[in-house]
């Protein structure tokens, strides 16, 4: 194992994701190249490092896997596994053969921070947000009347709020740990109880109604890409019209502008799972093909990291009628037809020792299992992190609601991402599930390559192509049906003087399947008659924009 | 002991429930009133008790929780669970905090007995009727088997016939239980296996069930859904054709203020809530929260599960129950509706619990595994009294049987009396649970603010302290069957120079306030009254006196 150039216990800053980017892409000029694949909205670069040896080829020779982080601006676990990832492919390059075949293979293409203004806000203010600092939605969000949250007792964290109403409140607190607050019953009627809100001022009170003012920052990055898009009505965050943001405007037009992408990671944070397409629609809609890919991919996440492997509409989305439409994840693979994950990092559950729940089943959780999984979560918080991830709940005399207790969890490093001391093993584990899926990809070999004499000048030019890789040239069965994937063409090329007696120099083969498409053959032999009167070398050439280009010289 | 004796080990018959509310009536005359809401097909009026604590104000002025039993002529159960209730509300009014703060603040409608003649049938003959004694679809006597106590022991049991082709063999774990023959079972001694009962117009071969002569099903015939009886067996003629039925259905459009229901049948030991015909997932707004919080918190007494009749109790969804009472109570009324089917007698056999769906699915073998218990339970617990072993009969067109089998009422369809207080008082639980939860308005944070020149600034807050909504429901607010809360300022000889005394809020969520504001021009001195009403949630009113 080579040494790694970054500290993984703490979350950087987009100018030290920049410096990181810059060091690794100097200290080996012959693996990175760094550029900026576009602008964010407040005009900071999207910074993307290429990742290949380019002395087996050149970048858009090799087929191409995708990695990006934080689309949603808080989730900044993504970026560290990220920059994780390019510091132990450039480490361990010539040391583990695994990395060093991939990068002689493949290229990679890490974007870590897809979503650099709203991380800035996130990582260097109290405040959260989903993913843009524009502004969001219609009418202007900052117009309307509500509680806005905010840091009111200067601690650096927006917590969350306890007022006592015995009347109407709705809550109150837990018998087993003064910390817990717990749903009060429907029948629960004397007691203590409290209502409970997110640390914030009232904007426009009437000295009785608390509500929530909307979001300022309603945009959802992650719902604004064209695929199966809805505006706002149906799908919240979408913004105004698909590929409205300069962020997934640009991400979307690096995965038009890389045609050799065949597989493509987004991390978000949190819950420990892999996701997995679609978001619209049920399995049972799928090639059989690609949902076996999926799974079987999907398996191999689950044996790395532990994390589960679901589609994001039968085990992800509670309400059947709002799927999450407009992902990127509808992007890369209803559109493109790229076998592509979106893993959700760190699993505080998994952590506390709770055990492992479906979403659909944590929404169904009584309100006693809810209590009983908070005891825990707080024990692991008093044994793991010295108690140090909640907040006593302390006496604070609110401007608006006079007399409150501010407390509660630390939202960010410790239920949003994992804590720094934690951070690490976060990213090696899922690194490697990326590496699994860089793996998968096709690949384009020949072997076997003959000219043969057939008569005085006149040769036979015998090739057999095949996909050397697990998915088939195209990416996906998606792929084919859509037609986004160029086919395998195989071509000879002759010396001067040459000349083709029959036929094109050039021959698609339409799409060659990989070890995933079983039984079929996933090699085809090609032939051609030639005349040669000076030299006997000729080159083949077989290409596929998926599966790279790969060429042999063959002599008589 | 209570002021009234009360026997909670016993079914009651129709002339004793009227003995007992008279009684309770004569006991308790602040708490209680006692009308009969209609009459029945036999002409027997449906006795209501109203409880309430009229000190504290009308039934009328306070939400109100419905409770019914019955609507199935041999579910008896249901009309002990809701005696129990009330005998239970106000043997404990002024001893227990929760009944009195409950009857202080809430009303009680509880109607024991829905389907009267049917239960009568019930309880003084050996006859077994699903709800009223009505001859219907037929008035005639159908072809084919019915049911009749053939040997005169006052049960109607089951009859064994030895048949070669007989798809009934004895168990080999105990010759009281009959078990299925197998498909590939042959050469041993099979029966034929019919109800207790005489053959109309036997050819001396064919054996078929007829139709029972009361074929009604009066919990198929309310409005939600309702289909006729070729696609929803005992429907009626058409919805609310049934006396019984209409009575209640007027009832409950009637009384504006109630906020909640129960509606007891037997048996299976569960809590079953809508819908009926359409899955959870379209259940509006929070309404299936509502349930769950409810349903899980009356868990805890009761032990019975919560589910939707379509989602845990419809074997085929294709053909869900239609015309069910609950339904309308809770699509066309927009209340929260229970429907709890009481008694388990197999969880008390200590067979292990399963849902509906995964006892459907049970083998002929795990069928008789729960059935040797269910025996063994019997001998242990009822000295085998339970079960009628088969006695050798000559009936009069299948000759030589035997008859016996299971006292179905007391111990299948209904516990033994020995059993009785503890399904009463488990279940009575459940409902104080949802009546506490019922929506309840109140008005606090009351400010005065002279402006000069007899002008004051008057603001309040109207709460809802319930943990539901005022609506009672998300659905209620959706089909807009109730009215929304409203404050209104009244005062002598005052003046509302600008907008309106009465305001209008619309409906307020479980534990929430909204704020109400006036301008009032008025003498110093004056009393001005604050009210907040809601027909779901109550009324409540604050006086001050301009300074």
């Amino acid at each position: 194992m080579g040494s790694l150039k970054l500290d993984y216990t703490r979350y950087l800053t987009y100018a030290e994701i920049e410096a990181a980017l810059r060091e690794f892409a100097a200290s080996h000029p012959d693996l990175c190249r760094m550029y900026s694949i576009g602008k964010s909205y407040e005009g900071r670069d999207l910074w993307m490092l290429e990742l290949t040896n380019r002395d087996t080829g050149p970048a858009d020779e090799k087929p191409g896997y995708y990695i990006d982080g934080n689309h949603h601006a808080g989730e900044v676990t993504g970026s560290a596994v990220c920059l994780h990832t390019i510091d132990y492919l450039l480490a361990n390059y010539g040391e583990d053969a695994t990395v060093t075949r991939l990068i002689d293979n493949i290229v990679f293409y890490v974007l870590p921070r897809v979503s650099p203004d709203g991380s800035e806000l996130y990582l260097t203010t109290p405040y959260m947000l989903r993913s843009s600092v524009r502004a969001w939605t219609w009418p202007e969000p900052s117009n309307l009347d509500g509680l806005v949250p905010a840091d009111l007792d200067g601690d650096g964290n927006i917590l969350q709020m306890r007022v006592r109403d015995d009347e109407t409140g709705d809550w109150k607190v837990s018998e087993q740990d003064p910390r817990l607050m717990v749903r009060r019953g429907p029948d629960d009627i004397q007691g203590a109880f409290y209502h409970v809100y997110p640390e914030g001022r009232i904007k426009g009170f009437d000295g009785v109604e608390v509500k929530m003012a909307p979001g300022k920052w309603g945009l959802d990055l992650n719902r604004n890409y064209p695929m199966h898009w809805k505006p706002e009505t149906g799908v919240r965050g979408s913004g105004p019209y698909p590929f409205s943001e300069s962020e997934t405007r640009a991400v979307g037009d690096f995965f038009l502008s890389h045609k050799n992408i065949a597989g493509a990671l987004s991390y978000h944070t949190s819950g420990g799972v892999i996701l997995r397409p679609f978001c619209t629609e049920y399995d049972q809609k799928m090639a059989p093909h690609d949902l076996q890919v999926f799974k079987a991919i999907g398996e191999r996440g689950k044996e790395l990291t532990s994390y589960p492997c679901i589609s994001i509409y039968e085990g992800f989305t509670f309400d059947k009628q709002r799927p999450s439409a407009g992902s990127w994840i509808d992007y890369t693979y209803d559109y493109l037809g790229i076998i592509c994950y979106a893993t959700e990092l760190w699993d505080i559950n998994a952590q506390a020792g709770l055990p492992k729940r479906g979403m659909l089943d944590l929404m169904q959780l009584t309100d006693k299992q809810r209590e009983e999984d908070g005891l825990k979560l707080l024990k692991w918080n008093d044994e793991v992190l010295d108690g140090e991830g909640f907040v006593n709940w302390h006496c604070f005399e609110h401007p608006e609601l006079g007399e409150v207790e501010i407390g509660g969890w630390l939202p960010k490093t410790v239920r949003q991402n994992a804590p720094g001391k934690l951070l690490p093993e976060e990213c090696s584990k899922n690194l490697l599930f990326s590496l699994a899926h860089a793996s998968t990809l096709p690949k384009l070999a020949l072997p076997k390559a003959e000219v043969a004499a057939v008569a005085e000048n006149t040769y036979r030019v015998t090739a057999v192509v095949e996909n050397i890789g697990y998915l088939p040239t195209s990416g996906s069965v998606k792929a084919e049906q859509n037609g986004v994937a160029d086919p395998v063409k195989v071509e000879v090329i002759l010396p001067e003087g040459g000349k083709l007696l029959h036929g094109k120099a050039q021959i698609e083969l339409g799409h060659l399947p990989g070890r995933s498409g079983g039984a079929r053959a996933s090699k085809r032999k090609v032939e051609w008659i030639v005349s040669l009167p000076n030299q006997t070398s000729v080159t083949i050439k077989a290409s596929a924009t998926r599966a790279g280009v790969v060429r042999r010289i063959v002599e008589a | 002991m209570g002021k009234v004796p009360y026997n909670r080990a016993k079914y009651h018959t129709y002339a004793e429930i009227i003995e007992l509310l008279n009684q309770w009536q004569a006991a308790f005359p602040e708490l209680t009133k006692v009308y009969s809401i209609g009459k029945t097909y036999e002409g027997r009026d449906m006795w209501l008790m109203e409880i309430t604590n009229s000190a504290t104000g009308p039934a009328d002025d306070k939400p109100a929780y419905y409770i019914d039993a019955n609507f199935h002529a041999g579910e008896v159960t249901g009309s002990a669970v809701a005696l129990y209730t009330i005998h239970y509300l106000l043997e404990n009014y002024g001893e227990c905090e929760n009944v009195t703060n409950l009857l202080d603040t809430k009303a009680f409608y509880i109607l024991p007995r829905v389907s009267i003649d049917g239960s009568e049938m019930y309880l003084h003959t050996p006859y077994i009727l699903r709800s009223s004694t009505r001859l219907w679809p037929f008035e005639d006597e159908q072809d084919g088997l019915h049911a009749e106590d053939v040997n005169g022991d006052g049960f109607i049991t089951q009859m064994r016939v030895q048949d070669e082709n007989g798809d009934w063999k004895v168990s080999d774990q105990d010759p009281r239980l009959m078990v299925q023959r197998g498909p590939d079972d042959m050469g041993g001694t099979y029966y034929r296996v019919y109800m207790e009962g005489t053959i109309n117009n036997f050819d001396g071969v064919e054996v078929k069930t007829a139709r029972p002569r009361w074929g009604l099903d009066i919990n198929r015939n309310s409005p939600a859904h309702w289909d006729i009886d070729s696609r929803q067996y005992g429907s009626g003629a058409y919805p609310f054709s049934e006396p019984e039925t209409k009575a209640v259905g007027d009832f409950l459009i009637s009384r504006k203020n109630i906020a909640g229901a129960m509606s007891y049948h037997t048996s299976g030991g569960v809590h079953l809530r809508p819908m009926c015909t359409a899955p959870d997932d379209k259940l509006p707004g929070r309404d299936r929260e509502f349930y769950k919080a409810i349903g899980e918190r009356g868990k805890e007494f009761t032990g019975y599960p919560h589910t939707s009749v379509l989602e845990g109790f419809t074997a085929n969804r294709d053909n869900p129950l239609k015309g069910v009472f609950m339904d309308w109570v809770y699509e066309h009324r927009g209340l929260l509706c229970w429907s709890t089917e009481l008694w388990n007698v197999m969880a008390k056999a200590g067979v292990e619990k399963t849902d509906f769906h995964s006892n459907m699915k049970k083998t002929p073998k795990e069928r008789e595994a729960d059935a040797l218990k269910l025996l063994e339970w019997n001998d242990k617990e009822l000295n085998g009294e339970g079960f009628l072993p088969w006695t050798a009969f000559n009936h009069p067109q299948l000759g030589e049987v035997e008859i016996g089998g299971w006292k179905t009422k007391y111990v299948r369809q209904n516990p033994p009396e020995k059993y009785l207080e503890d399904e009463c008082h488990r279940n009575m639980q459940f409902t104080l649970v949802h009546a506490n939860a019922l929506p309840e308005l109140g008005i606090r944070k009351l400010k005065v603010e002279p402006q000069g020149d007899g002008f004051y600034r008057i603001t309040a807050a109207v709460i809802n302290k319930g943990y539901l909504p005022t609506s009672a429901s998300d659905m209620a607010a959706r089909i807009n069957v109730t009215k929304p809360v409203a404050a209104q300022i009244s005062g002598e000889g005052i003046s509302i120079p600008v907008g309106k005394d009465k305001i209008e809020l619309g409906h307020l969520a479980g534990r929430s306030e909204k704020k109400v504001e006036w301008l009032v021009q008025a003498a110093t001195g004056t009393r001005v009254t604050i009210t907040a009403q809601a027909e779901r949630a109550g009324k409540a009113t604050l006086e001050v006196v301009l300074q």
